[in-house]
Formats: structure tokens, C-alpha cells, sequence
């Protein structure tokens, strides 16, 4: 039997599906970016060559939710690894051979809870349980530690930072299992020979565990990455995309473009830059990553 | 039990204190939801937050006498079995066909599948609702069905592929000696060999299908009720928001709740599908 044949009937049915929900969606909004083609008119469709482009690239708007787009994705990237590897690797510290931390899968299992609820039912209660200014727990967990009581997603200058901080609450659980599997199987060789030279715990996590758990840590910033340059549901839910565009992101953007303006054309174009822009992140950090081996922790 | 030294101390109860902080953040929103749609109204809004209180059940009466919950939860449970069937009668064989074959069909297919995960859902769905009109599926659960896959599948091919790719190609071998065809050997060997995987696959796809929310937006229950995640919407965010808190709270436990129960079964499954590895039976 040849590796490289297999019949094709295994496949078929994915091409069909793919080509319905994905190749002509792709098709039809690239071809319709370079339309003037809103719903409300049809007898205004017509081809207006890079007319769509040329507004995209002059939108104020969709350069700031670019950029806010940016801050919350890299934000929420930063806390989710640096979060997320803290609970893994206390999770994994060794105390006379056992380890310090007694019932890990249970405590799996329960962060594991808020990492399966859907984005918008997160969105949806922690907008008025957590965030509203009057009755939310933040500004009573605030209030217990003797601080001041904040506007979170009702002001303008903490609206991101509620944003970014609930995103990241829904995803630390994913990353502290990914990152937990990873250091698991992690050989005790290095360390006991790290022990032996002198090595403080700081340089055996930066010189052996963070380069040994690579492959791991880039999952967690790829997956963070695509989820969060695309979130929708929760940042619908939390702020629709407010208070004066200070959380929106651009698949709200897109969104509003299609359902306010009913502007295909325009929400085409500028998804395709948007689109562009994250393929563009995702290939720097994938380069980034490269071969585990090759690169250390210098950078 | 000799020299604990300070710093060791110091370290270990740090340790102590991010695990019990992160539980605490961890829990204390679903929790308090959950405590929430058992309070009258006025138990729910107040400062300080109320811990003790007479419960009531006339937040899941209100949302049951609403009239939308039971046939959207109906609608929900019919579209998320369905798409998580789809997904598994199309991902599987084709996950199978990538872990075994390397030729140029497979790499493409691969990448395209892959490549699903860089673009704003949000853009593919108006055309896809074009799509649907001219075929014909606007009027049904099939076409919400059909576009879930856009979020299941990419996960569902990503778990396989992984677990098909880890089974010995002798194996297949075999069976052709044996007079078998491909077919057989994928359903009668492979399948029953990556059946701990399948299982993976078949929990995550019925986890983002239940989960969905952009997708129903946009292209609508098919004439169906509403699913039950588009009535929440309507108490919790968007636009026409009523933010009645107890009714909201009542509402996103019953969503939250079948998510909790499985938590523990899906867990190795996240790792697996995140990381793109074969879930483990171990801890």
C-alpha cells in the first residue's frame, strides 16, 4: 500500500463543507470588498475597484479599534502566560519528593469550570455581578481593601482594563492546563544537576523550565492570540463595544458595519485587512518560536 | 523536618497564597450567579453583598413562565447534538485521510482547516447567509447546524488527526493483506484504536456548539425557537438588555450548569485540543 494513497471519499465531505461555510464566505467577501454593496440599497451595488480600501486605510475608527484590538490582545497574552505558568509551576513545586500542593486535579477541575462556560453568558454576568459600579464585587473587593470604588466598564479609562482583565479570567484556566501538562513531563535531571552547581530557583526557571516547556508557552500565546484578536461574544456582552468606542474591538466594528449600516462592501474590506493584520501577528510569533532548542531565553 | 529556612518558608506560603487567590477569583463569579438566582430582588443588588438570605425559586419561575427558556434549551440541545454529530461524520474520516496521507490534497486541507482560526467569524457569516438562501437551508436548524462547523471542526480534525497519526500504519497494513479496504480499516481498526480521542473530539464539539453565540446572531434559529444563549442575551448585554438581575442570574445557571457538571470529563480534553496532543489517562 502507497502512504499517499488513500481514497478520497474520506475528504469529500469536508470539501463539501468547507467550501459551503468557508471557501465562498471567503470567496464572496473578498469580491464584495471591492463593491459598493450595502443591503438597504440594492440598486446601488456596483464595483467601486479599491474605493472600500482606500476608506479603511483613512478610518480613524477602525485604526483606533485596531489598536485597542492590539492592547487588549497583547494584554490579555501577558497576563494569561505569566498568570497561567505561576499557577502551573507552583502547581508542580516539589517539597521532600511530594508535592507542595496537595489535590491538583481538583483544583484542575474547578478552574476548568470557568474556561467552558460560553464568552457570552461570562459577559453577560459579569457585567452586572462583577462590574457594575454600585453592586459588582470588584468595587466591593475594592472597598475590603481599603480602595476606592471605580467606574469599570462604565467609564472610558477602565473600560479596557475590566475588558482585558475578564478575558483573561476566562482563559488562565486553559493555559495553567496546557502550561501544567507540559511541566509535568518535564525530565527532574536538569534540576538536580542545576541543585548541585549552586542554581537559585529564578535561574533553573529561566534556564531550564521555560525553555524545556517552549512549545507549550507558544500554544498559549497562539491560541490567546487567535481567540482574543477575534473575541465578539464577550466583549459584546460586557460593553458592546462602549462606552465611546473605548472597547471596540473590531469584530464589534465589522459587526455594527453589517447590522447599523447594513454596509457589506466596507465591513468586507476593512475584514480583510483585519484579517491580514492577524495573519501578519500570528507568522512574527510563530517565527518567534521557532525551533525549542535553537532558541533560549536571551531574547 | 529539619532547617526550614526562612526563604523556603517564604516561598511555600506565596505558593499557598497565589493557588488560594486564584481559586477564590476563579470560583467567586459562577458561585455568586449561582446564589443570585436563588435571592428575591432585593437580597441581589446590596452593598454589602448579601451571603445569607431566604431562598426563592421565583427568579426559574419567572424565565419558565417567560415562555422562551424550555423551547430555546429545546432548540439548543437539537443543534448541538446535530452539529456535534456533523462534525464527528465529517471530521473524523477526514482527520484520518490527513494523519495518513501526505500528499498535496492532505497539506492543503490541512493548512485551509487551520487557517479557519485567523478570520473574524463575524465576516464569513453574512455571505454564508446569502449561501443559505439559495440553497434553501434559512428555514430549518440544518443551515445553524452547518455553520457551527465553521467552530467545531477545526477542533474536532486537530484531536484525531493527532490520535489517528500515533496509530501504527501496520496496522492498516494488515487488513488490506487480509482483503480488507481502506474503509474497514479506518472503521474497523482505527476508529475503535482512537476511541478515547473521538470521545475528546465529541465533548469539545458539543462544548463550542453549545457555546455559540455570533453564529445564531447572525444567521438566526432557522423559524425554530430562539436558542436558549439568545434568550439570555436579551436580560444580559446587546442593545435590548433588560438587566433584570434575578431572572439574568436564573438563566445563565441553567446555561452554566450542564458546562460544570462535565468539567471534570472534559479537562484532559481542553489540554488535548489546545495543545494538539492525544488526551492522557494520567492524573
Amino acid at each position: 500500500m502507497s502512504k499517499q494513497k488513500q481514497p478520497l471519499y474520506f475528504v469529500a465531505p469536508l470539501v463539501v463543507v468547507l467550501a459551503i461555510v468557508y471557501l465562498y464566505p471567503v470567496y464572496f467577501a473578498i469580491r464584495v470588498s471591492f463593491f459598493k454593496w450595502l443591503f438597504t440599497r440594492p440598486d446601488l451595488i456596483g464595483f467601486n475597484g479599491l474605493d472600500n480600501y482606500a476608506r479603511a486605510l483613512a478610518d480613524k475608527t477602525l485604526l483606533a479599534s485596531l489598536i485597542t484590538t492590539t492592547v487588549y490582545t497583547f494584554a490579555s497574552i501577558l497576563i494569561v502566560v505569566v498568570w497561567g505558568f505561576l499557577i502551573a509551576y507552583v502547581l508542580n513545586r516539589k517539597r521532600r519528593g511530594r508535592e507542595l500542593i496537595r489535590g491538583k486535579p481538583v483544583i484542575l477541575t474547578i478552574l476548568t469550570c470557568s474556561a467552558i462556560i460560553a464568552p457570552a453568558v461570562i459577559g453577560g454576568v459579569f457585567r452586572v455581578f462583577i462590574w457594575d459600579p454600585a453592586y459588582g464585587l470588584a468595587n466591593y473587593a475594592l472597598s475590603l481593601v481599603g480602595l476606592s470604588s471605580l467606574g469599570w466598564l462604565v467609564e472610558t479609562k477602565t473600560a479596557l482594563m475590566a475588558v482585558v482583565l475578564t478575558e483573561a479570567w476566562l482563559r488562565v484556566p486553559l493555559a495553567v492546563l496546557i502550561l501544567d501538562a507540559g511541566i509535568r513531563r518535564v525530565p527532574p535531571e536538569p534540576f538536580e544537576a542545576a541543585k548541585i552547581e549552586g542554581a537559585s530557583a529564578w535561574d533553573e526557571v529561566r534556564f531550564i523550565l521555560v525553555p524545556l516547556i517552549k512549545p507549550q508557552l507558544f500554544t498559549v500565546v497562539l491560541f490567546q492570540l487567535t481567540f482574543a484578536f477575534r473575541q465578539f461574544d464577550l466583549v459584546f456582552m460586557l460593553t458592546g463595544g462602549g462606552p465611546a468606542n473605548a472597547t471596540n474591538l473590531v469584530s464589534i466594528y465589522i459587526y455594527k458595519m453589517f447590522s447599523q449600516h447594513a454596509n457589506l462592501g466596507y465591513a468586507s474590506a476593512m475584514a480583510v485587512v483585519v484579517t491580514l493584520v492577524l495573519v501578519v501577528l500570528g507568522l512574527i510569533i510563530l517565527a518567534l518560536s521557532g525551533p525549542p532548542e535553537e532558541r533560549l531565553v536571551e531574547t | 523536618m529539619h532547617c526550614r529556612d526562612p526563604r523556603t518558608w517564604l516561598a511555600d506560603a506565596a505558593s499557598y497564597a497565589i493557588i488560594a487567590i486564584t481559586l477564590i477569583v476563579a470560583v467567586t463569579p459562577i458561585l455568586w450567579t449561582f446564589l443570585s438566582s436563588f435571592k428575591f430582588a432585593t437580597d441581589i443588588a446590596t452593598v454589602p453583598p448579601k451571603l445569607l438570605f431566604t431562598p426563592t425559586l421565583e427568579n426559574y419561575r419567572i424565565v419558565i413562565e417567560q415562555g422562551s427558556l424550555l423551547p430555546g434549551l429545546r432548540s439548543s440541545i437539537v443543534v448541538t447534538l446535530g452539529a456535534t454529530i456533523l462534525s464527528l461524520l465529517i471530521g473524523a474520516p477526514a482527520a484520518y485521510y490527513l494523519a495518513r496521507s501526505g500528499g498535496i490534497v492532505a497539506v492543503g486541507l490541512g493548512g485551509i482547516v487551520m487557517s479557519t482560526r485567523f478570520i473574524p467569524v463575524i465576516v464569513l457569516l453574512i455571505p454564508l447567509l446569502i449561501a443559505f438562501r439559495s440553497l434553501r437551508l434559512t428555514g430549518s436548524f440544518y443551515g445553524l447546524m452547518i455553520a457551527y462547523q465553521l467552530a467545531t471542526l477545526p477542533f474536532v480534525i486537530l484531536v484525531l488527526w493527532a490520535a489517528f497519526t500515533q496509530i501504527p500504519r501496520e496496522l492498516d497494513e494488515a487488513v488490506l493483506i487480509d482483503g480488507g479496504t481502506p474503509f474497514t480499516a479506518f472503521v474497523r481498526v482505527n476508529l475503535p484504536l482512537a476511541a478515547p480521542s473521538v470521545g475528546a473530539a465529541t465533548i469539545l464539539a458539543a462544548l463550542f456548539s453549545w457555546n455559540q453565540f455570533i453564529i445564531p446572531v447572525i444567521i438566526g434559529s432557522g423559524g425554530g425557537a430562539p436558542l436558549a444563549i439568545m434568550g439570555f442575551a436579551r436580560y444580559a448585554g446587546g442593545e435590548e438588555a433588560l438587566a433584570d438581575w434575578g431572572p439574568l442570574s436564573a438563566w445563565a445557571s441553567i446555561l452554566m450548569l450542564p458546562m460544570i457538571a462535565g468539567a471534570f470529563i472534559v479537562q484532559r480534553h481542553l489540554i488535548a485540543a489546545f495543545g494538539g496532543e492525544a488526551p492522557s489517562d494520567s492524573s
